[in-house]
């Protein structure tokens, strides 16, 4: 019975309904052009013969290659459109988001005409597999290129913080909503303890350490996240063992009276908190504050956008925790977490997984807004909303409204009837 | 009802304490010297020569933002550490003493300690005044950076636009889509209410700086069509002299119209959805039955009977979309560019002026607050079994 339930929310996205299949088609797609971005759009050539010597440039990690001769730059970015090659094939598009087309640099709509000049000063059209197709931006970039590599940083921005904020969803709401007030009961021995734990892991992990952590700060990136990863895990683990102590303790010194951890309570008012402060606002002022960094807005969209999951979250496990099956649980001995996570957690997934959607499409939002405004994102790199951002002075320069609205919207809509079809079931 | 209300009350107290200790933290943690940019500004018509005078500016500015308190009530620190040691206000010098300490005092490096510091402390003169500061429990929010002029002073102008904005937007949204909702409730199968739920489903997926820029590039481009003005809130030369309040708005309305689309179109999708699906639910019971064979037309029995008794969920999404709207206005305040909070908190992010972005997001999320609270009660208003409950 189990195994078939954990698997119905997979049932249903491959299920027979068209409109869902349409949607997790086009999802596929895009995380297609995601991972094989550089593939798709790189202007170093897939494949070339120089001078009798086969070539790969852009599958190489490598910048430059010893031949038998000289030394080939891989990394001469628009100069690989006019080397001379015995052979050569380009990918799809023939840019990378940073080559700069200056030839054709304030600004080429797709219809104008496109030059290119080769090595002899001649000035000559554009060939056509050399073509901007979705025309140039002020400085030259190729638009089809940004889009496509722009769609890596929106699909992993949306799909990674959600994970964050499922996790955390999932395990608070579940806990306020199994738990509620009443259930888990803590000894006064065993409350103290785990006050002392908090305590000290607050002196042991934070303070002590705060020079290191502000450095940690400073500098950024995945070393950050994966500190506080670890510092994290260490101060529930720890946390934990003064808790488990504390229990020990307490049944050695046999004291009955135990007061319950109101868990509903404190954690509706932290969602409460969470949710009266205009998220947009505070994940701008957080990654202002910050270094301006991806793997840093991932964190701060999923430690802040948790609440809506576990709100619905919490609001199941109040259903299902009155249900028989549950009893019957209850009555057989099974633990409570075994109950939350084994039993009731699979029948609860549909639900959690239309917000998870609807929280996809809300991350994707935020990002975009985000490169849009030019704030809390870095900003050398190109990406659907700065590209969007371009076109707020220009307003000749359509192609740069109309191509990266349209990817932006579709990968929301996406998100949304998906949500919208799984929940009409 | 009022004692239903004070207990409502009762509980936002401690929700109130704990978003302006948000706001705080994030204040505190800014990057960027205060005081520094403060004694630049100020010394932009070379007043200060020596380092003497420096020194003293500083000192200066750090009483009058009230750095030289302990940032808390209390603090944890090491049993190395002395009492005093915030009074310390040069990052450099705290940053060598608190080696020298450390190098000195071997294992008294790694034990804990908690030094209770009293009323005296930064938070405690934001939130509640004293020190050169009123608190902003009496609207005041500091000192600007950037513009060095009390906070609230540049936020009160753009506070009027932005609410303004945001509460025409709901007014708008309700007027359009409640009538939406119930025409598709009353017959969910016909093509009106499939046509309209499908493009507003479009809409609610549209992102708004998306529709904020196209509908520049259609409607406000010399090369297109130029029906509204691209930019601003009112005529570059201002209003005219001793216009009416009236005169102003009328004046002002063609530049309003694009941002009112801008903040209105994404909610709809949502209102009439919820419209549509609560009067489809009252539509089946009982009473209207009953109002029906008592002969009341179809009009009455929904706009009289039904929609007063799907009220409710039309009040909770009121206390969810305002913080929204908030947030949304930084997007399309900065596109249309409204003098309003939105623009300014991008400005202010620019350039590093701190105090006010908390400001504005600790305002925002004490209106939301109260949004909510003003939300439990209407609810408690219109349905008195849940004041009788809880």
């Amino acid at each position: 019975m189990n195994i078939n339930q954990s698997y119905s929310s997979f049932k249903i996205i491959l299920s027979k309904n068209r409109v869902v299949k349409r949607c997790v088609y086009v999802f596929l797609f895009f995380m297609a052009i995601a991972i094989f971005a550089p593939f798709i759009a790189n202007d170093k050539p897939l494949v070339c013969q120089y001078k009798g010597q086969w070539l790969f440039p852009a599958f190489s990690f490598k910048h430059q290659i010893q031949t038998n001769t000289e030394t080939i730059n891989y990394n001469m970015g628009k100069e690989w459109k006019t080397v001379e090659t015995d052979f050569i094939i380009f990918a799809p598009c023939a840019y990378s988001p940073n080559t700069i087309d200056a030839d054709n640099a304030p600004r080429k709509s797709p219809f104008d005409e496109q030059v290119m000049t080769l090595k002899n000063g001649q000035i000559i059209t554009l060939p056509l597999k050399f073509r901007h197709w979705l025309g140039t931006t002020q400085n030259g970039n190729d638009v089809l290129s940004c889009l496509i590599h722009g769609t890596k940083i929106s699909l992993s921005v949306g799909i990674f913080s959600m994970l964050i904020a499922a996790l955390l969803g999932i395990i608070l709401g579940a806990s306020a909503g199994y738990f509620q007030n009443n259930t888990l009961k803590v000894g006064y021995v065993q409350l103290l303890f785990l006050l002392l734990g908090v305590f000290l892991t607050y002196f042991y992990g934070i303070v002590i350490r705060g020079d290191k952590l502000a450095e940690a700060f400073i500098d950024g990136g995945i070393w950050l996240i994966l500190r506080l990863l670890f510092l994290f895990y260490i101060s529930i683990k720890t946390i934990g063992g003064f808790g488990w102590i504390g229990n020990y303790i307490d049944r050695k010194l046999k004291t009955d009276n135990k007061i319950n951890f109101p868990v509903d309570v404190v954690i509706s008012r932290v969602i409460e908190i969470l949710n009266s402060i205009p998220s947009l606002l505070l994940i701008i002022a957080l990654s202002a504050i910050a270094k301006p960094s991806y793997t840093l807005l991932i964190f701060i969209i999923g430690f802040l956008s948790w609440t809506s999951i576990a709100r619905l979250t919490r609001a199941e496990y109040l259903k299902a925790k009155q249900l028989d099956y549950v009893t019957a649980c209850k009555a057989i001995g099974m633990s409570n977490y075994r109950i939350m996570i084994k039993h009731i957690l699979p029948n609860v997934f549909p639900l959690v997984l239309v917000q998870l959607l609807f929280g996809l499409a809300g991350a994707v939002l935020i990002e975009a807004s985000l490169s849009f405004l030019g704030v809390g994102v870095p900003l050398n790199v190109i990406t659907w909303g700065s590209l969007l951002n371009e076109a707020r002075d220009h307003f000749s320069a359509w192609w740069l409204v109309v191509f990266p609205g349209l990817c932006v919207f579709s990968l929301i809509y996406i998100y949304n009837k998906l949500a919208s079809e799984i929940s009409r079931k | 009802m009022w004692i239903y209300v004070l207990k409502r009350f009762f509980w936002f107290v401690p929700t109130l304490f704990a978003v302006t200790l948000i706001g705080f933290v994030l204040l505190t943690n800014a990057p960027g010297e205060a005081v520094d940019s403060l004694v630049m500004s100020s010394n932009s018509g070379g007043s200060i020569k020596t380092t003497q005078d420096l020194e003293q500016q500083k000192i200066y500015w750090r009483k009058q933002l009230g750095l030289n308190l302990p940032s808390f009530y209390f603090s944890i620190s090491t049993l190395a550490e002395p009492d005093t040691l915030y009074k310390v206000y040069d990052e450099t010098l705290l940053r060598k003493i608190k080696q020298d300490i450390k190098n000195k005092s071997g294992y008294k490096n790694y034990l804990p300690k908690i030094i209770w510091h009293g009323y005296h402390n930064q938070y405690h003169r934001w939130l509640f005044g004293g020190y050169n500061s009123k608190g902003i429990i009496r609207g005041d929010f500091g000192l600007s950076i950037s513009k060095k002029e009390p906070v609230v002073v540049i936020i009160k102008d753009k506070l009027i636009w932005s609410l303004f904005f945001s509460i025409l937007s709901i007014i708008l949204a309700y007027a359009i889509s409640i009538p939406i909702g119930i025409k598709m409730a009353q017959n969910p199968e016909s093509k009106f209410s499939k046509t309209s739920q499908f493009i507003l489903f479009l809409m609610y997926s549209l992102p708004s700086f998306f529709v904020g820029v196209l509908l520049l590039m259609l409607f406000a481009n010399p090369n297109v069509l130029s029906i509204f003005p691209p930019s601003g809130i009112k005529p570059i030369g201002g209003y005219e002299d001793n216009a009416s309040l009236i005169e102003k708005f009328i004046v002002s309305i063609p530049y309003m119209i694009l941002p009112l689309i801008c903040y209105t179109y994404s909610s709809l999708a949502f209102i009439s959805k919820l419209t549509a699906t609560s009067i489809q639910e009252q539509l089946q019971l009982d009473y209207i039955k009953t109002a029906r064979a008592k002969g009341l037309n179809e009009k009455t029995i929904i706009w009289k009977h039904a929609l007063k008794n799907s009220a409710l969920p039309l009040i909770t999404v009121f206390s969810s979309i305002f913080p929204s709207i908030v947030g949304g206005s930084v997007i399309i305040e900065s596109i249309f560019t409204i003098p309003g909070m939105g623009l300014e908190t991008v400005r202010a992010i620019i350039s590093q002026d701190y105090p006010i972005v908390i400001a504005i997001i600790t305002l925002s999320s004490i209106v939301t607050i109260f949004s909510y609270l003003l939300a439990d009660i209407l609810y408690a208003w219109v349905d008195p079994r849940i004041r009788i409950t809880t």
